[in-house]
């Protein structure tokens, strides 16, 4: 891959050259994990779709939610090809490359609402599951006679919990919870979504196996079947047609209005296209195997699920007592002792808490990732990216989005079918929007892409794209449905959608005003080089530099130090900002104006000023990145740094942080070679790791040890040959060939301590705390730091 | 209301059968090529 010339000629030389990356740095998951990330927001329906779509359209609901789930086969395709795309799907990206930044910016309005939506209903979900259950508790204790007399008195009866106001309460409490992680900046991480998946994929497993005990004892009893004559829309269900004429006699139309109720079913979706960028190689053969899992665990969890428990749960309790908390009714419902299934119950409300409060922290990152990508596209002015003052995180953004979230649990009261009606208009419209896109995307670019939706016929030297064009259809026959029966969500949505595009058009003015005025000062003061990959030739240092990390302007003491401590005469200081990207930026090649913004002007402004008060040069590098200490680590190997340099976080421990940069250096490919870590507090003291594998430090008693045996050694003919190195060696090889025999043994010796306790095992090795906690007192020259490492040992 | 749902319905019904009848054709084309793709080794 080559790199793009320079932005200004080069004979202006006086100005700072800066290194922009533009591809982003990742760390690639497996599909399996790819599919988990998905399936935590696209499985979390499942215990919300079939309640509302029965509430709506009556007891034949479940084959509407299962043909839903079908249709999503398709829906996946369309995304499968956006994401096998030059542009790698994102709705905001394709629809904006399609049919420009206007159309661009409604699909982005209607993404927006689909997912501040999703924590609300999430939340109040995973609160009436909890509130069933503790009322279910109640009920049974006082069957037994647990209750005491005074509280049944109190109460005048059994006490109850007022199900929507309690679910609307936890919602509210758990909103707040992650809105403060998200201020904090929690990990995103793919372990976390798999084993709340495994411990689901348990719970799904006992439910279908249970279920079908219950069935061969009571008989199976199908839902009415999907035909006009069986379907009972509630007054609500018909939104703006309700008291019309064309209302008595739907016919087929009905098909339509009960379909649409069902469509939430297939959220989430979307969170494809998000996780595409991160997943290993084969890319477009692991995106279909992720697609594959997805599409067939979601039909047959939330298809299955809504279909059984209008099988199992009566219908004078399934709807009045369970709509909200369907599963849980299931668990309620099978055949066995009430003990047992009092016990099921909890783990399914476990399950859902887990999955469901998931899905309210994957809402907050979800919108934070679109409005930063949005923002960082120009759309949204650079105020909202402000990072927070201690943990760096976009917190006005997050504030934003968890203000929306608490505002919409509190207007709805906790009324889960509300919020899902309202949440099922910003799903089917950014489906919409994206299919449209795809399908003039086949006439605008005529290119290969790695997949297509089939079938294609090819008349002449024209491709009709057949199947693309059938799944527009019915998204957009569904979601102009949609627009009449949902009266609510019609309001709410269009409402919302204007808000953000009036938001987005009036920032996007603002920025490019800004722009030209900042591109202005860029050209005045810094040459800014694009390359798609960074190489050390490109930021003109030499092997052994130093790579100083830099991200809040406010604390730039380390490269104070670094400044202090080398000399650059013979090591060069590279200063680095990793430009953190949530899930979303990753799906596409970000521009020059999108990665250095008037943020990283100002923090380089203020680097370049400090370097000059020293009389010092640095080069100055911007990275893109999804994990920061994995960018650290392959910008450090790929620059050929043999020092890391970074302030202490306002989060971790200088050893924390030096354990997460060892990690993500073992999880780089090789070849690799190891460096120095050094973290320099606020008082200037510093602590010193080795990452990557290093001499482990000897003890004085072993190295006697050594010197005893090869003196032994020495005193027998043929010896001569014979060195301490091989002394070692040779006790290697037999702890290896015991460890390979007797693992038990080897690690129970070892834990217990050869000759005392064993230091904890770690990635890095820590420096001696006579090096590592040296104050400065005698100028650079006594902290001098370690010796630069060149290469692998 | 009634006059425009009655004008708009009927387009609305044969845009979403006959995208059913399409959808079909893809869930069943992409299956088969989706069990290909599962099988076949990196």
């Amino acid at each position: 891959m080559g790199s793009s010339p320079p932005i200004l000629p080069s004979s202006q030389s006086d100005r700072v050259r800066i290194v922009v990356a533009t591809t982003v740095m990742l760390t690639f998951i497996s599909y399996w994990r790819a599919a988990a990330v998905v399936l935590n927001d696209l499985g979390s329906s499942a215990f919300y779709a079939g309640g509302i779509a029965e509430q709506a359209v009556g007891k034949a609901a479940p084959w509407f939610i299962l043909g839903v789930m079908l249709f999503s086969f398709a829906v996946r395709a369309v995304y499968v090809e956006s994401c096998s795309m030059f542009t790698r799907g994102g709705v905001y990206r394709v629809v904006k490359e399609a049919l420009g930044g206007t159309f661009a910016k409604l699909s982005v309005s209607a993404l927006m609402f689909d997912y501040i939506l999703t924590g609300p209903i999430s939340g109040v979900s995973a609160g009436q599951y909890i509130a069933g259950l503790i009322n279910e508790l109640f009920v049974a204790a006082d069957a037994h006679g647990w209750m005491p007399r005074a509280m049944h008195a109190a109460f005048h009866g059994v006490p109850q919990l007022n199900e929507n106001h309690a679910a609307a309460v936890f919602a509210i409490l758990v909103t707040l919870y992650y809105w403060w992680q998200n201020i904090m900046g929690i990990e995103e991480s793919s372990d976390k979504a798999l084993r709340v998946m495994q411990i689901t994929t348990v719970m799904v497993v006992i439910l279908l196996g249970w279920a079908a005990i219950t069935l061969t004892q009571v008989g199976v009893h199908l839902p009415p079947l999907p035909r006009p004559s069986n379907l009972h829309f509630s007054t609500e269900a018909l939104g703006f047609l309700k008291g019309t004429n064309f209302a008595r006699t739907l016919g087929f139309f009905g098909i339509i209005i009960a379909f649409g109720h069902s469509v939430l079913a297939m959220s989430g979706e979307e969170s494809l296209a998000q996780v595409n960028r991160e997943l290993a190689s084969p890319k477009l053969k692991n995106l279909k195997r992720a697609a594959v899992i997805i599409a067939i665990y979601s039909t047959v969890f939330t298809g299955l699920s809504s279909l059984l428990a209008v099988m199992l749960i009566p219908d004078s309790v399934r709807v009045p007592i369970y709509k909200d908390n369907l599963i849980s009714g299931l668990a309620m419902y099978m055949v066995g002792p009430l003990s047992l299934r009092l016990i099921f119950r909890v783990f399914v409300v476990v399950v859902g808490f887990l999955i469901l409060s998931g899905a309210i922290n994957t809402s907050i990152i979800g919108s934070n990732g679109v409005l930063n990508r949005v923002s960082e596209d120009g759309v949204l002015t650079d105020w909202f990216r402000r990072p927070h003052r201690k943990y760096g995180t976009s917190y006005r953004i997050v504030n934003l989005v968890a203000g929306l979230q608490l505002v919409t649990i509190i207007a709805s009261r906790g009324d889960v079918y509300a919020l899902g009606e309202a949440y099922a208009f910003g799903v089917i419209w950014s489906f919409t929007f994206n299919s449209i896109a795809m399908l003039v995307l086949r006439f605008k670019y005529r290119g290969e892409r790695g997949w297509k939706v089939p079938p294609n016929i090819r008349i002449g030297k024209m491709e009709l794209p057949l199947g693309l064009f059938c799944v527009f259809l019915v998204l957009a026959a569904t979601a102009v449905t949609n627009l009449f029966t949902k009266s609510v969500a019609t309001q709410a949505g269009i409402a919302f959608s204007i808000v953000f595009f009036a938001l987005f058009t009036v920032s996007e003015r603002v920025n490019k005003r800004k722009f030209a005025h900042a591109e202005a000062q860029m050209k005045e003061h810094f040459q800014l080089v694009q390359q798609e990959r960074i190489e050390r030739e490109a930021v003109q240092a030499r092997p052994g530099n130093v790579l100083v990390t830099v991200r809040d302007y406010n604390t730039l003491n380390h490269l104070n130090w670094a400044l202090e401590s080398y000399d650059t005469h013979d090591t060069d200081i590279v200063v680095m900002e990793a430009r953190l990207t949530g899930y979303g930026s990753a799906e596409y090649d970000l521009a020059m104006e999108q990665i250095f913004s008037d943020y990283e002007q100002t923090l380089f402004t203020k680097a370049v000023s400090i370097a000059e008060s020293y009389g010092k040069t640095i080069s100055l590098l911007v990275v893109p990145a999804r994990d920061v200490y994995s960018a650290i680590v392959q910008t450090a190997n790929s620059v050929e740094s043999s020092a890391v340099v970074s302030g202490l976080s306002s989060k971790m421990t200088g050893e924390e942080q030096a354990f997460r940069l060892g990690q993500a250096w073992e999880a780089m490919p090789e070849p690799k070679r190891q460096f120095v870590f050094q973290v320099v507090r606020p008082d200037n003291t510093v602590e010193t790791y080795r990452i990557g594998p290093h001499t482990p430090t000897m003890k004085t008693e072993d190295v006697h040890l050594v010197h005893k045996i090869w003196l032994d050694i020495k005193k027998f003919d043929g010896t001569e040959d014979i060195h301490h190195s091989d002394i070692v060696t040779l006790a290697l090889t037999r702890l290896a060939r015991d460890y390979n025999m007797n693992k038990d043994d080897v690690l129970k010796t070892l834990k217990k301590g050869v000759r005392g306790p064993m230091p904890k095992p770690s990635p890095f090795l820590r420096e001696p705390d006579t090096e590592e906690t040296q104050k400065r007192t005698e100028g650079p020259s006594r902290d001098q730091p370690m010796p630069p490492v060149t290469g692998p040992r | 209301m009634d006059a425009i749902i009655r004008l708009i319905a009927p387009v609305l019904e044969w845009m979403f059968f006959i995208g059913m009848a399409g959808s079909l054709l893809v869930i069943v084309i992409s299956a088969v090529e989706d069990i290909f793709t599962i099988l076949e080794k990196d």
